[in-house]
C-alpha cells in the first residue's frame, strides 16, 4: 500500500480547473463536488501524517475532518486551486497542534490523555525498529516532528515544508538537521 | 541518504499504513449556510471593537489606579510601563570609523545586578523566538531569568518572519534576523532593552545576508564588543550554504562555503554558532564533531579551514567513547564548549590542551543545542524539551540557567513554552 502523496501524477482533484479559469469562485455544488474529490485524492495521506503527529488516529481523522470542513470557508479565497493542497496541509497541522495543545494543558492538569488501544494484532505487526524509531521521534520536539513527517512521509520538499509551517527555508533544514542528529543519538546510529 | 533516514521512512510508512483506507470516514459534508446577516453600515463595523478597545482601557487605567504595587515605585498613575526611559541605542554596532567602542564587559559590573536576578551575574532577562509559538505568531518575547515571565514582545516588520537571534554580552543589546517566508535573504536588525526589561523598537543595521537564516538557535553570532557578527544561511537554489563573518566597523564581509552533499544535506549543516570575544575565532557544530574557524583567513570551505576539536581527547575526558558531542560554545577566553548528550560540559583549549568536564546533568531529558552564555562565561542559558509522563506530549521546552562552575541547574519557574526557538541573554 502506497500513501498517496505530492508526486502522484497531476491528475489530483486541485488541479483540475483549467488554469485559464481564473480565480476559484465555485458555487455551492461546484464546492461539494470539489471537496469530495480532494477528500478521495488525499484524506487517507493526510490522516495518515496527523496521525504519526498525534498518534490517535481519531484525533487524527478529527484533524482532517476539521481541515476539510475550513476549506469549504477559504475556497472563496484561495484564488488558484495549486493553493489549495498546501492550504490543506497546513490546516492539518495546525489543528494538530491544537490537539497537542489540548493535551499538554489536560497534563497541566494532570488529566492524562488516553490514546486508543492499539490491537493486539497491530501491536504484533509493529516491529521493534519501527517501535523504537517511533518513540525517538516522539521525544522530540513538536515542531521537529511536523518537519520529519512532511519529510520522510508526504515527501515534501525544504521548500513546501517551509511554506507549509510557515518558516523559513533555512529553519527547515536546520530543524531537520537537528531532528537526525537527536534520532541518531537516542537510537546510537552514526548519521 | 543515510540509514538513519531510511529507518525514519520506513517506520513512518509502517505506523501510518496502520491507517486501513477502509477505516477513512467519508468527506464532511459542506456545512448549512447560515441566514445571510444583512451587513452592517461600515462605521459601525468600525464601532464594536473600538467600543471594546475603550472599556478594556477603562478597566486596566482603573486597576492600576486601585492597586498600588502595579505602579510600582515613583510610577505616575495613567503612565504605562513601556514608557520607562531607553538608554539610546549604543553606538558601537554600527562604526563607521573611529576607534573601536570599548567592550562592554566592564560596564556590566559597574551596573550592579537587580536585586530579582536569580544569581549575582546572571542577566535579568532573556530573549526567545516563540514565532512558531501556538497562539502568537511571529513574535520575540522578552521573558524575566528569574520568573521566566514575558515582560515584553517584539513583532517582526510586515509578515516576515524573526530568525535567529543573538545577544551583545552583558548590555541588553540583541541583534536578530528578519526574514521572508520560503528562502529569501536575512535583514539584520537590533534592539534593546530598558531597566524593566521592555524592548526598544527594531532599529535596522542595514545589513543584507544572502540567504535564509534559520529561525532556530545559533545561525547568529556577535562579539561582546557588537562590532563582529557570524552569520550561517541557507543559499537559495544553490548547491551550498555560506558561513560568514561581518566587521561593521569597515563593512567587510569574510565568507566560507558550506558545501551541501547532494545525497545527504542534513550531513553538512552547520549550527551553533559561537563567536571569541575578540572575534578571531568562529566556533560551529557539525555532525561529525565541533569545530574552531579562524576568522582572518576567509575562502575555501568551513570543512577544509575549520579545526576540528578532538573528540578522541574529548572522549577521554567524559570518559565515555560513544558519547555524541553537541553544540559548542566560545566563551569570552576562547575555550569552546562542546557539550554531550545535553548532560555533560566539557572544556577544550584551543592550545591543544587537555579538556576537563565542567559540569555534568544527569536530570536532562534528550539534548538540544540552544545555549547562550553569559557576560563572565560562568552561565549558559540552556533549553531543554519538557516531557510529560505521556511522552507524545513533548515539544515544549524550558529554559534554565546552568552555573557552569558548580554544575546546578536552575530552571525558570514559568510555564514551558513552544519550542525549539532560539535563546539569547
Amino acid at each position: 500500500m502506497r500513501a498517496t502523496n505530492r508526486r502522484d501524477p497531476p491528475s489530483n482533484a486541485a488541479s483540475r480547473r483549467p488554469a485559464t479559469a481564473g480565480p476559484a469562485r465555485p458555487d455551492g455544488h461546484e464546492a461539494d463536488e470539489l471537496v469530495r474529490d480532494l477528500y478521495q485524492v488525499h484524506a487517507l495521506a493526510l490522516i495518515r501524517a496527523a496521525k504519526l503527529l498525534l498518534r490517535d488516529q481519531q484525533s487524527a481523522e478529527d484533524a482532517v475532518q476539521d481541515a476539510f470542513l475550513g476549506l469549504y470557508q477559504a475556497l472563496p479565497r484561495l484564488s488558484d486551486h495549486d493553493q489549495i493542497l498546501p492550504y490543506l496541509r497546513t490546516a492539518v497541522i495546525n489543528r494538530s497542534r491544537s490537539v497537542l495543545r489540548a493535551r499538554q494543558r489536560a497534563l497541566l492538569r494532570k488529566v492524562q490523555h488516553e490514546p486508543p488501544m492499539s490491537s493486539a494484532e497491530s501491536a504484533a505487526m509493529a516491529g521493534e525498529d519501527r517501535r523504537a524509531v517511533m518513540a525517538a521521534v516522539a521525544r522530540l520536539p513538536r515542531r521537529t516532528r511536523e518537519v520529519l513527517v512532511l519529510r520522510y512521509y508526504l515527501e515534501l520538499t525544504d521548500q513546501e515544508i517551509a511554506a507549509t509551517l510557515r518558516v523559513s527555508r533555512g529553519t527547515v533544514t536546520s530543524t531537520a538537521s537537528r531532528g537526525l542528529a537527536a534520532l541518531a543519538h537516542e537510537l546510537q546510529e552514526e548519521l | 541518504m543515510s540509514t538513519l533516514e531510511d529507518r525514519v521512512r520506513a517506520a513512518f510508512r509502517a505506523d501510518a499504513e496502520t491507517v486501513l483506507p477502509d477505516a477513512v470516514p467519508g468527506p464532511p459534508a459542506r456545512p448549512a449556510r447560515s441566514r445571510p446577516r444583512r451587513s452592517r453600515p461600515r462605521w459601525v463595523r468600525f464601532l464594536i471593537p473600538l467600543a471594546a478597545a475603550t472599556a478594556v482601557a477603562a478597566v486596566v487605567v482603573g486597576v492600576s489606579m486601585a492597586v498600588p504595587e502595579l505602579r510600582g515605585p515613583g510610577h505616575r498613575a495613567g503612565t504605562p510601563a513601556s514608557s520607562a526611559p531607553f538608554s539610546p541605542v549604543p553606538k558601537y554596532p554600527l562604526p563607521t570609523s573611529g576607534p573601536l567602542p570599548a567592550p562592554v564587559l566592564g560596564a556590566m559590573a559597574s551596573r550592579g545586578v537587580p536585586a530579582s536576578a536569580p544569581a549575582p551575574g546572571v542577566p535579568r532577562n532573556y530573549v526567545t523566538n516563540e514565532s512558531i509559538a501556538s497562539t502568537v505568531n511571529d513574535q520575540l518575547a522578552v521573558r524575566d531569568t528569574a520568573t521566566g515571565a514575558v515582560v515584553g514582545r517584539i513583532s517582526p516588520p510586515g509578515d516576515d518572519l524573526f530568525a535567529s537571534i543573538t545577544a551583545v554580552a552583558g548590555d541588553r543589546t540583541f541583534v536578530t534576523a528578519v526574514t521572508g517566508h520560503g528562502c529569501t535573504d536575512s535583514r539584520l536588525y537590533q534592539f534593546r532593552l530598558n531597566d524593566q526589561g521592555q524592548p526598544g523598537p527594531l532599529e535596522p543595521l542595514h545589513v543584507t545576508v544572502p540567504g535564509s537564516i534559520s529561525q532556530i538557535g545559533g545561525d547568529l553570532a556577535i562579539t561582546p564588543d557588537g562590532r563582529t557578527i557570524a552569520y550561517n544561511a541557507a543559499l537559495c537554489g544553490r548547491a551550498e550554504n555560506e558561513v560568514g563573518v561581518i566587521d561593521l566597523a569597515t563593512r567587510q564581509v569574510a565568507t566560507w562555503a558550506v558545501p551541501l552533499d547532494p545525497r545527504d544535506n542534513l550531513a553538512t549543516q552547520v549550527m551553533g554558532l559561537s563567536l571569541s570575544a575578540d572575534g578571531s575565532l568562529l566556533g560551529f557544530e557539525t555532525f561529525s564533531g565541533a569545530r574552531v574557524l579562524n576568522t582572518g583567513a576567509p575562502g575555501g570551505s568551513v570543512f577544509q579551514r575549520g579545526r576540528m576539536i578532538s573528540r578522541t581527547a574529548l572522549w577521554a575526558a567524559l570518559g565515555a567513547s560513544d558519547a555524541t558531542l553537541y553544540t559548542c560554545a566560545v566563551s569570552p577566553d576562547t575555550t569552546p564548549l562542546p557539550r554531550t548528550g545535553g548532560v555533560t560540559y566539557a572544556a577544550a583549549p584551543l592550545d591543544g590542551g587537555q579538556p576537563k568536564v565542567i559540569a555534568r546533568r544527569t536530570g536532562l531529558p534528550s539534548p538540544q543545542c540552544w545555549a547562550s552564555l553569559d557576560p563572565s562565561g560562568g552561565y549558559l542559558l540552556v533549553e531543554y524539551p519538557v516531557h510529560g509522563p505521556y511522552p507524545l506530549d513533548a515539544g515544549y521546552v524550558r529554559a534554565g540557567v546552568l552555573n557552569l562552575r558548580t554544575g546546578r541547574l536552575t530552571p525558570t519557574p514559568a510555564a514551558s513554552f513552544s519550542g525549539p526557538e532560539d535563546i539569547a541573554w
